[in-house]
């Protein structure tokens, strides 16, 4: 359940009743999940050990992270989960689901004040910017679940929101949509805000937005860091939803299938990619400052409606002096070895599209020999890690793709030749910095800030070299003549990670970004000026 | 019940006979209580006996027996058939035996005992009050089968049932007491023996209908919880049918009473040609329009679509109101005019032509107000159905109360209760069917594992 005054929970008996300087507001990552971001996060509260931070995850519901997968550092002060819903109860839940339901609409059913968040929801929607006024309305926090559920306000925004939006669509799949959509927002602005000096979101999406309202109400400022650009990966799941494809036309509903006509999914699609970008416009609108990882982000950030004043490009960076030590303090050797060592280094979920890797592996072993590693985290899509598997045995290449679980640093890298990463969406992959630092040459997709990390962001950045080849999205084809290329060529690979090695160490470097962030969190007050955001 | 519609589309298009077979199984599902009572009551003199001493005894008796199933089965039976209903929607038939058979029990037990301490508190003796247990137990679960088997049988078979224990109850108690000479106990006897001859043939019913193995893990007890406003609304429009009587009693008495519990008893008969159109037209024409809006609303109607169908659910309701006012209005008019030389052929003298025409104008109203509590059931408006009938109860209640008070006539008290209850029923209907789409959806859970469509027609059918 969302508290309703917000009681952040000590961590090992730490002192949670001070404000903590800096309040991260997560959302399915660090501390309960293993990636980029979560080591990011990681890394700078480990970093900073003079600031407090109080941890605020928001995850899809209670049964989703059960164990913290890292060790919190000393200055973590509080962890307070929040839930977007209640887990599916079952059987005999079920039944008292039912009473609650029919109690809840008894008491909402004649109630016809409508709610600042209920207006908020419906400006989400219908308006195109987002200024301070709407979030003066979602902070009202004015909305009780049962009140979204089944009160008669939010019944009426519902029907106006489907004949604006959706006349079209089955009224039924409008209503669950609507539900499932608004709920964990409703839940989540109704809890209160943890005492802190600046509030900080890794996402703009449903953590940004309880950011931006908390930051609102309380008047601390806000500031947004983006990896990878929410709206975008939450659009790109949309378009691969398994609930959006399986359409039902010509088919007879059989009430189980969850199947939906083509119109309706369509209609419903182009609603959740418009409520994200809303969300995003209003997480833009209160932030200080709208932090990204490279360029091409900044500017979708602005497309997106992020003032191109607030925003700046912030990346990442290594401590390469320990980042190698841990190595044993020599780069990488680059040998003519057979066959050629090809890492995959990340979770095995579907945005970073692991079945064009292998499918690009099968393409590249008719040219040269490979050995391929794909490195990560297996337990976070277990169907996703199970496709893969199928994928490999179905081509014949068990013997050359093994699946591995996470491992230090120390024992990944000196372990391949050529770090391959096919993601759809990035930020700024930390895994390319690593590998760079290792002198090992990358073949990645043009998303994110891959392009900058392997050719250069700058004019003195591009003359270093290319650290390695960049491939366009989801191309097999292009993905495997980039690995032929690098595998049947040594010096290549040598002349390649040696620039990598060059540039992470010239523009990548951990105390810059330790640096930037110590200035933002301490960069006073809510500008007055500050204020609005136009799509 | 769900499931008796097909049966009697199929029955009213064999004809002229398969027609009157459906009619009559709905006037027997929906009157058998109140004809069979009446029934009892009026040949009890001339059974027993205008002479006999035992006459009193006998109607104390057979009217606490039926009084008290009344008010225990009724609220049983709209549990235990909306239970079964559900199950039989689910297609979880094996739900069903082991529930029913508690309800039957229940039904059993709380008849026995209440009848037995009412009968007693009467000062009639032991062995009496025993036997009017016995039969209060015999019809209230009587009335419960009923409730169930009209879904699960054959119409056939549920008039059958009917016919058969009417029968053989009017034969043996004639039998055993008229012509052997016994008394009232062997009287009570022969009641009982019909009457649960009609229970057998029903549950023979009903079992052939379920399947050999019974899931024995399947509760009622979570259903009268979920049901309680509806089971509340059963007893209080039973209630409403007897209590302008008790007032009458208790404020006017004598003959004024005696004529208007009479009068009462005899308009009530008007309404089984228009308690029959409703059964039939309920479960045929309106459901295949209920389930039409709610598959529908589940294959993926567009809002606007839906709302049309919505409207069209409000015109079907006004249809029906239409219909079943046009029956019982020629039924009335006609008993209306047929007033007075019908009480001249009765023996009952002219002041008893007032309270009739009264009463036969407040039954219609009452027949009507009870149609629109079975569409409230239909729609699982519950906390309304119950408002409505609790608002029945009150009003005959009231102005049976003030018109007595008042040296009026008690019958036009209850007229004006029956017809504004009617009326607050209807005002409830349409206001409920007019906003039907929201009252399905906001009463949805969310977070129930299959949370699909399935729930909106499980949750919004009688």
């Amino acid at each position: 359940m969302i508290p309703t005054k917000f009681e952040p929970a000590p961590v090992d008996g730490r002192n949670a009743a001070a404000p903590a300087d800096v309040c991260l507001v997560l959302e399915g990552t660090y501390p309960y999940v293993k990636g980029g971001v979560s080591t990011w996060v990681h890394d700078l509260i480990a970093s900073l050990p003079d600031l407090r931070f109080a941890l605020v995850h928001v995850a899809p519901d209670r049964g989703t992270y059960t164990r913290t997968l890292y060790s919190l550092p000393a200055n973590v002060v509080s962890l307070t989960d929040l839930y977007c819903r209640e887990p599916l109860a079952r059987g005999r839940d079920t039944a008292a689901l039912e009473r609650a339901a029919r109690a809840e609409r008894r008491r909402h059913a004649d109630v016809l004040r409508s709610s600042r968040v209920l207006h908020g929801i419906r400006r989400l929607h219908l308006e195109g910017h987002a200024d301070s006024s709407l979030l003066d309305d979602l902070a009202a926090g004015d909305l009780s679940v049962g009140a979204f559920l089944h009160g008669r306000a939010s019944f009426e925004l519902m029907t106006e929101l489907c004949e604006r939006l959706a006349p079209g669509a089955s009224f039924l799949d409008f209503f669950w949509h609507f539900r499932s959509m608004h709920l964990p927002l409703v839940r989540l602005l109704g809890a209160e805000p943890p005492a802190a000096a600046t509030y900080h979101a890794l996402c703009t999406g449903y953590a940004g937005t309880l950011a931006a309202a908390w930051s609102h109400r309380t008047g601390r400022p806000f500031l947004l860091t983006e990896h990878g650009i929410y709206t975008r990966e939450r659009k790109l799941e949309l378009d691969q939803a398994a609930w959006f494809r399986g359409t039902r036309d010509g088919r007879r509903w059989n009430g189980t299938d969850g199947a939906i006509d083509s119109a309706t999914a369509s209609a419903l699609r182009k609603m959740w990619v418009q409520f994200f970008r809303a969300l995003a416009r209003c997480a833009y609108a209160r932030a200080s400052s709208v932090v990204s990882l490279s360029d091409v982000s900044r500017k979708r950030q602005i497309a997106d409606g992020a003032p191109a004043g607030r925003t700046l490009v912030v990346p990442n960076g290594i401590d390469i002096e320990e980042f190698q030590s841990r190595l044993g303090g020599r780069p990488s050797q680059v040998a003519e070895r057979s066959p050629v060592r090809v890492g995959f280094v990340g979770r095995l979920v579907p945005i970073k599209d692991v079945v064009t890797l292998i499918r690009a592996c099968f393409l590249a072993l008719h040219a040269v020999e490979l050995d391929v590693h794909i490195i990560g985290p297996i337990d976070e899509d277990p169907r996703y890690a199970r496709r893969c598997r199928r994928l490999v045995a179905k081509l014949g290449l068990a013997h050359v793709i093994r699946f591995e679980e996470a491992r230090p640093i120390e024992r990944i890298y000196p372990a391949i030749d050529i770090l391959v990463l096919t993601s759809f969406s990035e930020g700024q992959p930390l895994v390319i910095l690593e590998a760079n630092a290792a002198g090992i040459p990358v073949v990645a997709s043009d998303v994110g800030s891959c392009r900058d990390l392997l050719e250069g962001r700058t004019g003195t950045d591009r003359r270093i070299g290319p650290s390695g080849i960049v491939t366009r999205l989801a191309a097999p084809e292009e993905t495997a003549a980039a690995i032929a290329r690098l595998a049947q060529d040594p010096e290549l690979r040598r002349l390649m990670g040696a620039a990598g090695q060059r540039r992470v160490t010239a523009y990548y470097r951990k105390n810059a970004t330790l640096s930037t962030y110590r200035a933002l969190y301490r960069a006073g007050p809510w500008p007055a000026s500050a204020g609005a955001s136009s799509a | 019940m769900a499931g008796i519609g097909w049966r009697l589309e199929r029955l009213i298009q064999g004809g002229i006979s398969g027609a009157a077979a459906a009619y009559a199984t709905g006037a027997a599902v929906m009157a058998l209580p109140w004809v069979l009572t009446t029934a009892v009551l009026i040949s009890l003199p001339a059974v027993i006996g205008r002479d006999r001493a035992d006459l009193a005894t006998g109607g104390i008796v057979v009217n606490v027996a039926y009084a008290v199933a009344l008010l225990v089965a009724g609220p049983v039976q709209i549990v235990v058939s909306r239970y079964t209903a559900d199950r039989l929607y689910e297609g979880h038939l094996r739900a069903i035996a082991a529930p029913f058979c508690r309800g039957l029990a229940a039904t059993f037990f709380i008849c026995v005992v209440a009848a037995g301490f009412t009968l007693l508190a009467f000062d009639l003796p032991l062995r009496v009050a025993l036997w009017g247990a016995a039969l209060s137990a015999a019809v209230g679960a009587q009335w419960t089968a009923l409730s169930v088997g009209n879904g699960l049988c054959s119409p056939g078979l549920v008039l059958g049932a009917v016919g058969a224990g009417w029968a053989l109850s009017f034969f043996l108690a004639a039998l055993l007491v008229a012509v052997a000479g016994l008394g009232l106990p062997e009287y009570l006897f022969g009641l009982i023996s019909g009457q649960t001859l009609t229970l057998v043939i029903l549950l023979v019913g009903v079992f052939r209908a379920l399947p050999d193995e019974a899931d024995e893990r399947a509760k009622l007890l979570p259903a009268f919880r979920d049901y309680a406003a509806l089971a509340g609304a059963g007893l209080a429009f039973n209630a409403s049918l007897w209590v302008d009587k008790l007032i009458a009693w208790a404020l006017v008495g004598g003959e004024a009473a005696a004529f208007h519990a009479g009068a009462s008893t005899i308009a009530w008969f008007s309404t089984i040609p228009c308690l029959a159109w409703i059964f039939v037209e309920v479960e045929t024409t309106f459901h295949r329009r209920f389930r039409g809006f709610y598959r529908s609303l589940e294959e993926g109607a567009s809002l606007a679509e839906l709302r049309r169908g919505g409207r069209a659910l409000v015109d079907e309701a006004a249809r029906l109101l239409r219909g079943a006012a046009s029956v019982q209005g020629g039924v009335t008019g006609f008993l209306l005019l047929a007033a007075e030389p019908l009480a001249r052929w009765l023996g009952l003298p002219p002041g008893a032509v007032l309270p009739y025409r009264l009463l036969l104008v407040a039954a219609g109203a009452q027949a009507l107000g009870l149609l629109g509590l079975i569409l409230l059931y239909y729609f699982d408006l519950r906390r309304e159905a119950c408002l409505a009938a609790t608002g029945v109860f009150l009003g005959v209640a009231a102005f049976t109360i003030v018109a007595s008070r008042s040296g009026l006539p008690p019958s036009l008290g209850t007229l004006l209760g029956c017809s504004l209850g009617a009326a607050l029923t209807w005002h409830r209907v349409f206001r409920g069917l007019s906003a039907v789409l929201k009252h399905t959806l906001l009463g949805q859970p969310f977070g129930a594992e299959r949370a699909t469509a399935h729930s909106f027609t499980r949750n919004s059918r009688r």
